[in-house]
C-alpha cells in the first residue's frame, strides 16, 4: 500500500505536512469529508483488547475479564462500522498475534497489517482493578506507521462499551472535524412487559434502561435540549397528559395536564417552551407552552386535529401534522407570521415530521399501505423516500444529522433501525427488550 | 365477593341520588345491610333527568317496581331490553363504531346512539365515560387526537339530545387498547370506536 493512496483516502489537510515537520510526534488533523460524493470504506484491522493486568486469580475474575473483553471488542466494532468510513477485516486473516504484540506503533510490525490490506489498525489493552477499568486505545495509519490518536480512559467494569464510546467520539472528531455520536442516547417506547413504558439506551441499542414503571400507557418520550430531562405522555392518572422526567434527580412531575388530551410535546431548541396539542374541550390543536411563564398559547384553530410538532433548529417555525386537506399531512407553521403551508400533496396518510439538525430536511413517515421513511427539503421540494420494505415510522435524527433512527415492523415485530440520512447502511438496535417503537435520538449529552 | 362487587354502584348510585335530591340517606345504613338484597333495590329508584321525564316524576312511576327491573339497577327502555342488560352485565352501552381516519357519526350509528341518549335520560343518576379508540394503522400521536375528536363527536350528539355535558367524561386511547387482537380489516373496523363506560359516579 502506497503513502499517495492513504492520503488520498484520509484527504489530509495540506497543514498536514507543514505540521509533521514541525513536530515528528504529533499528528495534524486528518479530515474525512462527509459531504464529499460517494466514500469509499477504508478497510482496517481491528485487534483484540489485550489485558494487561496479572492473571486472573480466580474463575469468577478470569471470566469477568474475558466479558470485559468481548464487550470493549464488540463496541469497538460497533463504532467503527456505523461511522460509515470502514470495514473491519476479519479476525481469522490476521498475521499479528495478538497475545505477544504490543500495543504502541514502536511495537507494531505495519507490515503484517499492509500485506492483509488494512489501510488502519485499531489496538487497545485494559485493565480491571476492582470496579476500575482503565482502557488504552490506539489508532493507526498502516501506510505512515504512525498512531492518529490514542487515549486512556478510565470508566467501570459494568460498563465497558461507554470507555470505547467516548473513545470513538475522538477518534471521530479527530477523523472528520465533527462530533461522533458514539456516546449518545435513544428513548424509546416498548409494551413488552405488558405496559407500554419508557427505556433509554446507548446509541447501538445496548444498555437499554427502563424509565417509567407506573404500569399505564407512557408514550412520545422526547429530550430537552440539554439532554437531561424527558418529555413524555402517560396515562398515570388516567387521561393522557404531559410529563417531565428529570433524569439526573429522578424527579417526575407533570407539565400539562389539562382536560382533555395533552400530548405530542416538544421542546423549542432553546428549551424555554414546549409545543403540544391539546383538546380541551375542543378539536386537538397546536398550543405552545411557555415554560417560564407556564401560559398557554393556541397557534392552530381548524376543528381539525393538529398534532406532532418538530421544530426548526432556530425555533422560528414548527413542522406538523394536520388533517385540515382531508387526510393527514405535513405543514409548516410560521410563528412569527402565524400562518401555515402545506408541505405534502401525495400519500394517503403523511406523519411524524422531524426537522433535521442543520435545517435543511424535514424526515417524516409516508403511508399508503404501509409507511416509509422520507425526507422532504423545508419548502416541499426533492421529496425523496429511504425505505422501502416493511412498517416504518416515527423518524428521529441523531444530532449529527447524518443518521436516523425510526421504528421498523416487519411481519408484526416492531424494533428500532438506523440509517445514513441519504437511506443506505441500514442497521437494526437490539435492545434486549423487544417491540420498541416511538424511538427519540438524544442531543450531543457532554 | 362478586356480591359485595355488584352492590358498589348501588351504594354511590344511592349517594348521588341523596345529594341530587336532597333527600338524606345515610350511606353508612346501606353499607351496613350491603348484603340484604330488599335494600338494594330500593335504592335502586333513580329519578330521570329534566327534559326527558318531568323532574319530579321517577324511574319508578313509569317504569314500575324497581324489582321487575333487569338487574333491579336500571331503568330500561322497554322490558328486558337489550341496552339495559347490557348496562347491568357489562357496565357499558351501545358502542359506535366508525370509518377509517374519520369521527363522524355514521348513519347506521345513529338508532344505537339515539337509544343510548334516551337511555341515559332514563337513568339520569349515571355518568359515562366516553372513550374513543383508533385502530393501529394510523400513527400513535395522530390516533391519540383522533380517539379525542370520536369520544367528542359522539359527546355532542348525546347534548344535542339533550344529555348534560356534565354526566359525560371524554378520554382517548388513541390505538392504545384495541378490543380486538390482529391486524385485519375486521380487527381494525371493530376497534374504530367510541365505548361508553358507566362510571360509578
Amino acid at each position: 500500500m502506497h503513502p499517495k493512496m492513504t492520503i488520498r483516502a484520509f484527504a489530509f489537510l495540506a497543514v498536514f505536512l507543514l505540521q509533521a515537520a514541525l513536530s515528528s510526534l504529533a499528528w495534524g488533523k486528518v479530515y474525512i469529508d462527509l459531504a464529499g460524493p460517494a466514500f469509499k470504506k477504508l478497510p482496517m484491522g481491528v485487534q483484540e483488547f489485550k489485558d494487561l493486568g496479572p492473571a486472573p486469580r480466580s474463575a469468577e475474575e478470569r471470566a469477568l475479564r474475558e466479558s470485559v473483553k468481548k464487550e470493549l471488542l464488540d463496541a469497538a466494532l460497533t463504532d467503527l462500522r456505523f461511522s460509515g468510513f470502514f470495514t473491519v477485516i476479519d479476525q481469522k486473516a490476521y498475521i499479528e498475534d495478538a497475545g505477544s504484540a504490543g500495543l504502541t506503533a514502536g511495537e507494531t510490525n505495519f507490515r503484517n497489517w499492509r500485506t492483509i490490506g488494512a489501510q488502519a489498525l485499531l489496538k487497545g489493552g485494559f485493565l480491571v482493578e476492582g470496579e476500575k477499568l482503565t482502557v488504552e486505545v490506539r489508532f493507526f495509519d498502516t501506510a505512515t506507521e504512525k498512531q492518529v490518536i490514542g487515549k486512556k480512559l478510565t470508566g467501570s467494569v459494568k460498563n465497558p462499551r461507554r470507555v470505547v464510546h467516548y473513545f470513538s467520539d475522538s477518534l471521530h472528531e479527530e477523523l472528520t472535524g465533527s462530533k461522533g455520536v458514539f456516546t449518545t442516547k435513544i428513548l424509546f417506547v416498548s409494551g413488552k412487559d405488558g405496559n407500554k413504558e419508557i427505556y433509554v439506551s446507548d446509541y447501538d441499542g445496548r444498555n437499554a434502561v427502563k424509565l417509567t414503571r407506573n404500569r399505564s400507557i407512557n408514550l412520545s418520550p422526547q429530550w430537552s435540549p440539554d439532554g437531561k430531562k424527558v418529555l413524555y405522555v402517560s396515562y398515570k392518572k388516567g387521561a393522557p397528559s404531559l410529563y417531565l422526567l428529570d433524569l439526573s434527580t429522578g424527579r417526575d412531575e407533570p407539565l400539562s395536564a389539562k382536560p382533555g388530551i395533552n400530548i405530542s410535546g416538544r421542546f423549542s431548541p432553546d428549551g424555554t417552551k414546549v409545543a403540544l396539542t391539546m383538546s380541551g374541550d375542543n378539536s386537538p390543536e397546536l398550543v405552545l407552552l411557555d415554560l417560564r411563564t407556564m401560559e398557554y398559547k393556541r397557534l392552530t384553530s381548524n376543528h381539525g386535529i393538529d398534532v406532532s410538532p418538530s421544530w426548526s433548529p432556530d425555533g422560528t417555525k414548527l413542522a406538523y401534522v394536520s388533517d385540515s386537506a382531508g387526510n393527514p399531512h405535513i405543514y409548516v407553521l410560521d410563528l412569527l407570521s402565524g400562518k401555515s403551508r402545506r408541505l405534502t400533496f401525495s400519500g394517503r396518510y403523511n406523519s411524524s415530521p422531524a426537522w433535521s439538525p442543520d435545517g435543511k430536511l424535514i424526515a417524516f413517515a409516508r403511508s399508503d399501505r404501509s409507511f416509509n421513511i422520507w425526507v422532504v427539503r423545508p419548502d416541499g421540494e426533492k421529496p425523496a423516500q429511504l425505505t422501502f420494505s416493511g412498517d416504518n415510522r416515527n423518524p428521529s435524527w441523531a444530532p449529527d444529522g447524518r443518521h436516523i433512527v425510526f421504528s421498523s415492523t416487519e411481519k408484526g415485530v416492531a424494533s428500532l433501525k438506523i440509517i445514513r440520512s441519504d437511506g443506505t447502511e441500514a442497521m437494526r438496535l437490539n435492545t434486549g427488550i423487544g417491540g420498541e417503537k416511538a424511538p427519540s435520538w438524544s442531543p450531543y449529552l457532554k | 365477593m362478586k356480591g359485595s362487587l355488584r352492590i358498589l354502584p348501588v351504594i354511590l348510585l344511592t349517594f348521588l341520588l341523596a345529594a341530587g335530591c336532597g333527600k338524606r340517606i345515610a350511606t353508612e345504613d346501606l353499607a351496613g345491610e350491603a348484603a340484604a338484597p330488599g335494600a338494594v333495590t330500593e335504592s335502586a329508584v333513580v329519578a330521570p333527568e329534566e327534559g326527558v321525564v318531568s323532574g319530579d316524576v321517577t324511574a319508578e312511576d313509569i317504569l314500575g317496581n324497581a324489582d321487575a327491573r333487569i338487574g333491579g339497577r336500571y331503568a330500561s327502555l322497554s322490558p328486558d331490553d337489550e341496552l339495559t342488560r347490557k348496562a347491568a352485565e357489562k357496565g357499558h352501552l351501545y358502542t359506535i363504531y366508525f370509518d377509517y381516519d374519520r369521527y363522524t357519526v355514521r348513519d347506521s350509528d345513529l338508532d344505537n346512539l339515539g337509544k343510548n341518549a334516551k337511555w341515559l335520560g332514563l337513568n339520569s343518576n349515571v355518568k359515562i365515560r366516553i372513550e374513543g379508540h383508533a385502530d393501529e394503522r394510523g400513527e400513535t400521536e395522530y390516533n391519540l387526537a383522533l380517539g379525542d375528536k370520536r369520544a367528542r363527536s359522539v359527546k355532542k350528539y348525546l347534548e344535542d339530545l339533550g344529555v348534560k355535558t356534565d354526566r359525560m367524561e371524554v378520554v382517548s386511547y388513541g390505538e392504545e387498547k384495541p378490543a380486538v387482537a390482529g391486524s385485519s380489516e375486521e380487527a381494525w373496523s371493530r376497534n374504530r370506536r367510541a365505548e361508553f363506560v358507566i362510571i360509578a359516579n
